[in-house]
């Protein structure tokens, strides 16, 4: 019993630390995960009606985790025939753009960049917001606005540890 | 004359009046914070100068934090030494735009390696402590949509995690009561002592390969933040923690 208490705290303290670390949290979301729902919502300039698309089915995500810092952590896709038919999709545009991801401290956003592998630069091509839902279930969040700063439209996509 | 009464009282006596004894314990309990940040202060009047025709309340910086602490602690005789990790949080400060929200908070994370001095008084302990605390501040930044949903991407500016990181020299006094042989009540106020000689480091987006963008130290900087232009981590903070420590064992040498 006394280990049990001698343990317990230092564990905990060691967990906490972590907290500060990003690698984890880079290690902790890596790996492939199913891409099941997308909800696209669109709003009127006036902020009243909503127009909703959901998409479902649309492949799998796949992160990839480097160890080495010399190297940058890419992605991979495998897409269904839905994932096609995804049209005016933020996240969408940002995937196909990107070849990189990255997670925040607190995995409240994830990262998306473009390497150009012979010079080695970095363009940040957009943050998206990162929602956890439960310890395998992600929600990638986007949204646009107007330019008043109106909510134009906000999109949802589940993601599910495959 | 005087000094060496000093000396004595806080060094030599606890030796000549006090068993030689040593006790391990374990400690949890609730931490407040207070986050003096000067720098965050200025970017919060540049934001409402910024933004005065459009904020419908305009940005309130609120230093008040909350947490938790755990640590585990060792006494031999006057000797005290600890380690211990705390969270806090500091309140949300917030700007209204109509039906939208601008938001920031500070996480901060700390590890404390501790020594001291345990001074005894009936059911009192006295332990003033000098820390080498490990911290990192979190500078968490989002925008709060008509819809209620909260964004930390870049579709608006600010938006995202803010991380900084620092080793640093902590003092502190911690006073326990005891309550029963195992059980003691604490009281412990630290803090950051010296405000601007920890500055150097910026608070920059984590986890991005070499396109790391920082935080602006004034609303009127705009496009890419360069090292001039960015917050750094110079501020001062004090902490009050409030627990419970349990004694796992304690014996005579």
């Amino acid at each position: 019993m006394k280990q049990f208490f001698f343990f317990l705290p230092i564990a905990l303290m060691v967990s906490a630390c972590f907290k500060f670390e990003p690698k984890h949290e880079v290690q902790r979301i890596a790996g492939s995960w199913e891409i099941r729902n997308t909800e696209i919502n669109w709003y009127s300039i006036s902020g009243g009606d909503s127009t909703t698309s959901k998409v479902s089915d649309l492949g799998y995500l796949h992160l990839y985790y480097s160890d080495d810092f010399m190297f940058e952590n890419s992605y991979s896709q495998t897409i269904s025939s839905n994932y096609t038919t995804l049209n005016n999709s933020l996240i969408k545009a940002v995937l196909d753009q990107s070849n990189i991801w990255w997670v925040s401290v607190d995995s409240k956003n994830m990262g998306f960049g473009l390497k150009d592998y012979s010079t080695g630069y970095v363009t940040t091509i957009a943050t998206i917001t990162l929602k956890r839902k439960s310890i395998n279930r992600y929600q990638l969040i986007g949204f646009t606005h107007y330019a008043d700063g109106k909510l134009k439209s906000y999109e949802v996509w589940d993601l599910k540890r495959d | 004359m005087k000094s060496l009464a000093i000396i004595f009282s806080v060094f030599i006596s606890p030796l000549v009046n006090a068993q030689l004894d040593h006790e391990f314990t374990i400690f949890g309990g609730g931490t407040t914070s207070y986050l003096n940040f000067k720098e965050f202060n200025t970017f919060v009047e540049t934001y409402n100068q910024q933004n005065s025709a459009s904020l419908t309340k305009n940005l309130k910086y609120d230093p008040l934090g909350f947490g938790g602490q755990l640590g585990m602690g060792y006494r031999l005789g006057w000797f005290h030494s600890s380690i211990s990790a705390s969270y806090s949080r500091t309140l949300t400060s917030k700007a209204r735009i109509n039906d939208q929200e601008r938001g920031f908070f500070f996480k901060n994370y700390l590890f404390d390696l501790s020594v001291g001095v345990c001074l005894t008084k009936k059911k009192l302990k006295f332990i003033p402590h000098a820390n080498m605390t490990i911290s990192s501040l979190n500078l968490e930044s989002f925008y709060k949509y008509e819809n209620g949903e909260k964004s930390f991407g870049t579709d608006s500016r600010y938006s995202g995690v803010y991380t900084s990181f620092k080793v640093t020299a902590t003092l502190g006094l911690k006073t326990t009561l005891d309550y029963s042989d195992k059980i003691k009540f604490y009281v412990d106020f630290s803090f950051f002592p010296q405000a601007k000689k920890y500055g150097g480091g910026s608070f920059d987006t984590s986890g991005s390969g070499t396109d790391i963008s920082s935080f602006p130290k004034s609303a009127f900087i705009t496009g890419y933040v360069g090292v001039d232009d960015a917050m750094t981590e110079r501020y001062r903070q004090f902490f009050l923690h409030l627990g419970v420590s349990y004694t796992l064992f304690k014996s005579n040498i």
